[in-house]
């Protein structure tokens, strides 16, 4: 009997099964109305041009101990920050309140041609710092605790190197720090890219192109497959309407501002100058060593955005006595939502941050 | 719509049709030129009928959902076209059997995304891109190069055989990276017989389409990765997108000629003005946050120096950069 032993009988059946299962979730796709996300109560603290801080208000009724520390949570610039907080049981956020942090969130907003000259200096120096400045303020305390995610932990760790005295604990999440590992596709794609020529002619980077870009890491599974292999699983409304909220967040992509993603592409990407101590913000170099807090780094063991090594590089670049690795066996987004993520990584950094 | 829900019964009837058919197709046995046709002119009620359900229910569905939907049913047809595409391998010699439609058929997902990454920024429309296309129209744009512009004054000629110039460029890398997912394609099949050689000597078996479908898409998958991380891809995609530019950078140039010479304001003045607005931003910020620490000095919270850039150490309770 040969390997591939299709019957056409059976085919058949497996076709009327699928355009079943397919037709139930159409029909309900069709009627689902609006896909709320963002579930924990929270309030404006701050605005500055497209960016909001957000304090999110704990369970009152959960009577727990809040670190007089403020947790500022400082999101990539691509992709939205409301995938932390995406639905009841797939929120980083609220994990985190339980866990008795004061959590803030930077939304960058969507930029547009107003912001096409922001550099990665208005960033860290100007946004973050300011943020920084109005948490100090509401606590009455001279520092924070810095949460960065992905491209955020980049942002996050300039920071800390350029402020030191501001930063009481840093955690890094999904971050690179070695951008020319030999497995990041991502970075050798964008080797040979004349970013001056790209940001010249398009000023801001459309949201679109980055999207595109991250899907074909990996066409056939993320364009793909998913759809296939999912649609077993939509057969109740309540994972159709998961679903459905992950894939506005995938496709909802700010673009970039111009400016910021040539220096980001160059600098980080081309020539890997965060490790090697070359980054210059604002006239000042970006030296890991001075970042002298506390330090934790979660990586993703199956993360195809921004691999393992990527991340692990960090260890032994700062000038931090007490650094700490944590590491899921899960991809770049199941870190902060899937539900094996969802149950310890969010305990583990409030317990981390408690103890200091 | 039949009382069956979406589909209904009439759906259910033409697709045990169309199996039946396929079936009498196959057990012929050899190409038997009257089942094979009774078969494709059956082909995909399936799909015949999610498309016509599809195009009258499209205008009432949200973005989001309507671009989900689309993709799960693009998937769901590639599924079954591969299954079907196997089942009639299984009838016919290999040396007859389409592999190059399959593999087509397979790649077009992937296509679609080389687009997507391209046509978001594309200065001309894709359909300009095809090889058919570009192979036709090189030529012409040759001759073009080579006429004089007429009443076009010698920046003008210059300018014009500039954009000749760079959109064959544009061309070249596109056909190039084109060339290399048919490469693509064909190493995926061979990998995908070796799988199931492999399978075989396991003594596993494929009997389902969705698990035919999984080996096809992660062998695929791998050829991909190991294809999209090596240098001539890596150079190609360079190519690709600096050449787009290229056009792109070009066209904004001329169109900015244009407009100056009469009278209206370019890209160049848009920028400028962008520019501008973001050092008065800028400004209006640090004035801020001289006030801010001016109004706290009077308060006693602190001096009023302005802190080193980059070094914040004395400075607390300030910097109202923005409302709050």
């Amino acid at each position: 009997m040969p390997p591939v032993d299709l019957d056409i009988a059976r085919l058949g059946e497996e076709m009327e099964a699928y355009g079943d299962r397919l037709r139930s979730v159409m029909e309900r796709l069709c009627a689902a109305g609006e896909i709320s996300r963002g579930v924990t109560p929270r309030e404006v603290v701050y605005r500055e041009d497209k960016l909001t801080l957000y304090r999110y208000l704990p369970d009152p009724s959960a009577k727990v101990d809040l670190n007089p520390v403020p947790l500022l949570m400082v999101y990539a610039l691509v992709n939205r920050p409301y995938v932390t907080d995406l639905q009841a049981d797939r929120s980083m956020i609220r994990q985190l309140l339980d866990a008795g942090q004061p959590v803030y969130l930077i939304d960058w907003g969507y930029p547009d041609s107003a912001d096409r000259f922001l550099t990665l200096d208005d960033y860290v120096n100007g946004y973050i710092d300011r943020c920084v400045d109005r948490l100090c303020q509401e606590h009455d305390v001279e520092q924070v605790n810095l949460l960065g995610i992905c491209q955020g932990g980049v942002l996050s760790l300039c920071y800390g190197a350029l402020h030191p005295e501001r930063v009481r604990n840093l955690v890094t999440m999904v971050t690179p720090v070695d951008f020319k590992t030999p497995d990041n596709m991502l970075s050798a794609w964008v080797q040979h890219l004349d970013v001056d020529l790209l940001v010249d002619t398009e000023g801001n980077i459309p949201g679109e192109l980055l999207n595109w870009t991250f899907l074909s890491l990996k066409p056939f599974s993320l364009g793909g497959r998913k759809y296939v292999d999912t649609l077993e699983r939509l057969q109740d409304d309540e994972a159709l309407a998961n679903f459905l909220r992950m894939e506005q967040w995938i496709f909802d992509s700010p673009d970039q501002a111009g400016e910021a993603f040539r220096q980001f592409i160059k600098q980080f990407y081309q020539q890997n100058g965060l490790i090697r101590g070359e980054v210059e913000l604002g006239g000042q170099r970006v030296e890991l060593e001075r970042i002298r807090c506390p330090l934790l780094n979660i990586y993703a063991e199956k993360d195809h955005l921004v691999p393992p090594a990527a991340s692990t590089a960090l260890r032994g670049r700062t000038g931090s006595s007490d650094y700490s690795e944590l590491a899921f066996p899960v991809g770049h987004i199941g870190i902060y939502v899937s539900a094996r993520a969802q149950s310890q990584v969010p305990q583990a950094v409030g317990a981390w941050l408690n103890e200091r | 719509m039949g009382e069956g829900g979406v589909f209904g019964e009439d759906w259910l009837t033409a697709q045990r049709q169309f199996w039946e058919r396929l079936s009498a197709a196959s057990s012929s046995g050899e190409a038997d030129a009257e089942a094979e046709s009774a078969a494709s002119a059956a082909v995909d009620p399936w799909q015949a009928v999610l498309d016509q359900w599809w195009r009258q229910l499209q205008p009432d569905t949200p973005l989001l959902v309507r671009e989900m939907l689309e993709r799960m049913l693009a998937q769901g047809r590639q599924l079954f076209q591969l299954a079907e595409l196997f089942t009639r391998a299984g009838q016919e010699e290999s040396e007859t059997f389409d592999w190059d439609g399959a593999i087509q058929k397979t790649f077009s997902d992937l296509r679609g995304i080389i687009a997507g990454i391209t046509g978001s920024m594309n200065p001309v429309p894709e359909a300009m891109l095809s090889e058919q296309v570009t192979e036709n129209s090189e030529a012409y744009l040759k001759r073009l190069f080579d006429l004089p512009g007429l009443s076009l004054g010698h920046r003008g000629q210059a300018q014009q055989r500039e954009l000749v110039r760079r959109m064959l460029d544009y061309q070249r890398a596109r056909r190039a990276y084109e060339r290399l997912f048919l490469d693509l394609g064909q190493t995926a099949v061979r990998r995908l017989q070796k799988e199931v050689s492999e399978m075989d000597g396991r003594n596993e078996r494929i009997g389902s389409a969705q698990q035919l479908y999984a080996l096809w898409s992660s062998t695929c998958e791998s050829v991909y990765t190991e294809q999209a991380m090596s240098e001539s891809y890596v150079r190609l995609y360079a190519e690709l997108i600096n050449s787009q530019m290229a056009v792109k950078q070009q066209m904004r140039i001329m169109m900015d000629d244009a407009l100056r010479l009469i009278g209206m304001p370019g890209s160049r003045d848009f920028r400028n003005l962008e520019q501008r607005a973001h050092q008065d931003r800028q400004s209006i910020k640090a004035l801020q946050e001289a006030l801010a620490r001016a109004e706290s000095a009077v308060r006693g919270d602190f001096p009023a120096s302005p802190p080193r850039k980059g070094g914040k150490a004395s400075k607390r309770r300030g910097g109202k950069g923005a409302t709050g």
